[in-house]
């Protein structure tokens, strides 16, 4: 075979020792494949069940570049391998089945697949598989914030990068810094992947939450990979990674956004549509759709196996967030739960319930509050964002959102949810600082304040912020904020709301409509588990707030603000 | 001698592609084999006879059952059109295709019928394999080079 090592940086031989899993029940063609793959110079290994497929890569954490994979398989779908394998360890996954529908094609998709090949596969199909590994690569380096990060690798594997000649196949990649990389003329196949390739971090809850809480604590506005990683205080981390994961999260808070402004469309049962797909993925998995639907994103590899894949999910690019949140929302319209499920994917918190994580449990049933964050802009006098009015259907209210933000942020613990959620509300109490402005009616989201159960409030009214949608919609919560946030602390909230600027919005940042329906599972548990997603301080939020302009789509724009 | 084979064995193959038997994936196969492992086509092709006697058999168990699990005896179609297509068993795929909607129609008789279909496009297509790989070995064993096969030709 080739001269390159498979554990070894294979600098010079890219793509060739690309090391690929194969898995399929069928034995004729996992032999073929094995010996096409081999004649492509790729490192080989099979597997003709999924569990083993998982278990294997489990094991050897770091030991693949990608996967391929039948969708009909016997013990276990092949979609849900698709999606265990994006969250846990973000690798490129192939799918592959005789059947060419397009249903079935956009399903692969939805769930991450980064392609889909129909048998009867040919060679020249399985020789370019490695686009997928490098592009992945590439846009990991790229997303990390300030191109040092590239800077960085090419110091790192400079040596053998330059000495090849190799680096990202001359992508406008941050390379500005590229110290005496000027190969870009040289040789564009392109770096080899595996030297350019940070170590394979593990973004664990724990890790995850962490992270979260340093965005909260810096403030989404200022956020910077750098400042993250200070706070975080974990040794092994490096900058690249914090600021790939960062891009992700971002990446997630939008999609939930999106996922919030589609369950508004669903209209206030919301999630009748999405939770039902997010009901048939199981816990976890459903939020795994999500996530698929991130698949175009990132594929925030979440390390949830369990059913608090939400976690995972919420890793996943925004989007499937915002997906997620939409199913939640309409999750929580139905259910009476307080939980508020929010997308299976963060489901987790509908799951976990009282998950530390995702304290999303906006009892959305009520309402879906979260919704209400959305439409209003202006918390103001709304009630409670959290908008939990279960009478209210929240979801609706989003509808008018555009954007909903992903709530994910409410996610967290939305105990201080009452605050959030008078945030918007804020009709009441005045605190609203023009909605407009910054002010997410969730800010108040206090994260500290332990609202009373109202997680879900405090989830709502992270998901309100709206972006440009007035929240008006959220005012609507009013009612709910009651009702749905623990109901006491409703007057609280609305204080709350105010004096602190909506973390939510911060969470929400993504830019995408804070959707009060916090619904997206996504960064409700991950971030919130153990961080006190709020942290911001409400100042420090407010002022972020402003630029967000809770509720508002400039909110998003602002960039994630992560909570 | 071993001219003779040859061309016998190319006008048999060519045969098999006119039919339909054989598609353009079996000269995929054919293209894997090196020498580092020259059995392999011999290897893969008794790989298909196993997996698919063994799919035949389920699913006739599976439709002569009393209450017929129509969902199974999709998933076992199914396998079988998945590794027919792999060595290019072209008319048995068709008829893996085709018996799909005896299926859908949740026409048990229809399911049977069509089952011998599948069973003899199955067992025509084996025995033409076999007798293909028994020309290739004497072709080998007198000395000769397999002739590369081309499913246009």
């Amino acid at each position: 075979m080739d001269s390159c090592g498979f554990s070894s940086p294979r600098t010079e031989c890219f793509p060739a020792g690309l090391r690929v899993l194969v898995v399929d029940d069928d034995p004729t063609w996992l032999k073929i494949l094995e010996k096409m793959l081999k004649k492509c110079n790729y490192e080989v290994t099979t597997c003709n069940l999924a569990r083993e497929a998982l278990d294997l890569l489990r094991e050897r954490k770091d030991g693949f570049d990608i996967v391929i994979s039948d969708v009909n398989m016997p013990d276990m779908d092949g979609f849900k391998l698709l999606e265990h394998v994006g969250l846990e360890m973000d690798l490129p996954v192939i799918m592959m089945s005789v059947d060419g529908e397009t249903s079935r094609v956009m399903k692969g998709v939805q769930h991450g697949a980064c392609d889909y090949l129909l048998k009867p596969i040919r060679m020249k199909e399985l020789r370019n598989i490695w686009q997928h590994v490098f592009r992945k690569r590439i846009h990991e380096v790229r997303d990390i914030e300030g191109h040092e990060s590239l800077d960085e690798m090419m110091l790192r594997s400079g040596a053998d990068l330059l000495d090849d000649g190799f680096f990202f196949g001359g992508d406008p990649v941050p390379g500005k810094k590229r110290k005496d990389v000027d190969h870009r003329s040289d040789d564009r196949v392109g770096g080899d992947p595996s030297s350019l390739k940070k170590a394979r971090v593990v973004w664990t809850v724990e890790l995850h939450q962490k992270f979260v809480k340093a965005v909260n604590l810096i403030g989404f506005e200022k956020v910077g990979p750098k400042k993250i990683l200070d706070l975080m205080g974990v040794p092994w981390l490096t900058r690249e990674n914090v600021a790939s994961h960062l891009q992700k999260y971002r990446l997630y808070l939008s999609r939930l956004q999106k996922e919030n402004e589609l369950r508004t469309t669903l209209g206030g049962t919301m999630h009748s549509d999405l939770s039902p797909k997010d009901a048939a993925a199981g816990p976890g998995n459903a939020s795994l759709q999500t996530l698929a639907t991130k698949s175009s994103k990132q594929n925030i590899s979440v390390h949830h196996d369990d059913p608090r894949n939400c976690e995972g999910i919420a890793k996943a690019s925004p989007t499937p967030m915002a997906e997620a949140k939409a199913a939640e929302i309409s999750d929580l319209a139905k259910s009476s739960t307080s939980s508020i499920s929010f997308d299976r994917p963060f489901v987790q918190s509908s799951d976990a319930k009282s998950e530390p994580t995702i304290q999303v449990q906006y009892s959305w049933s009520a309402g879906a509050p979260p919704l209400q964050f959305k439409p209003e802009q202006k918390p103001q006098a709304r009630a409670p964002p959290v908008g939990f009015k279960q009478e209210q259907k929240p979801p609706l209210r989003f509808k008018k959102e555009q954007h909903q933000k992903p709530l994910f942020v409410a996610e967290h613990r939305f105990d201080h949810t009452p605050v959030a959620m008078h945030h918007r509300t804020d009709n009441k109490t005045s605190d609203k600082p023009s909605p407009a402005a910054t002010d997410p009616p969730y800010s108040k989201a206090k994260r500290g304040q332990p609202s009373k159960a109202t997680k879900v409030e405090s989830t709502a009214a992270l998901f309100c912020i709206q972006p440009e949608s007035p929240f008006t919609d959220c005012h609507t919560i009013d009612p709910i904020p009651s009702s749905i946030w623990s109901t006491k602390t409703s007057q609280s909230f609305e204080q709350n709301l105010y004096d602190e600027p909506w973390h939510i919005n911060a969470l929400l940042g993504t830019g995408s409509a804070l959707a009060c329906d916090y619904t997206s599972p996504y960064p409700p548990n991950p971030y919130l588990g153990t961080i006190d997603p709020f942290c911001f301080n409400g100042q420090e939020l407010i002022t972020e707030v402003t630029s967000l302009k809770f509720p508002l789509d400039p909110v998003i724009d602002e960039g994630l603000y992560i909570a | 001698m071993e001219v003779q084979l040859q061309r016998s064995y190319l006008e048999y193959s060519k045969a098999l592609f006119r039919e339909g038997v054989l598609d353009a994936q079996f000269v995929e196969l054919q293209m894997l084999r090196d020498e580092s492992n020259p059995d392999f086509v011999m290897e893969v092709v008794t790989l298909f006879f196993e997996d698919s006697q063994r799919i035949l058999n389920q699913l006739s168990n599976t439709l002569n059952e009393q209450s017929v699990d129509f969902k199974k005896v999709d998933a076992n179609v199914h396998q079988l059109k998945g590794s027919s297509s792999s060595i290019g068993a072209l008319r048995v795929r068709n008829a893996c295709i085709a018996f799909r909607s005896f299926c859908d129609a949740q026409n048990v008789e229809g399911c049977l019928r069509f089952l011998q279909q599948i069973k003899q496009e199955y067992l025509l297509v084996k025995n033409k394999l076999e007798a293909l790989l028994r020309l290739e070995q004497q072709i080998v064993a007198a000395g000769g080079v397999v002739p590369v096969l081309n499913d246009f030709s």
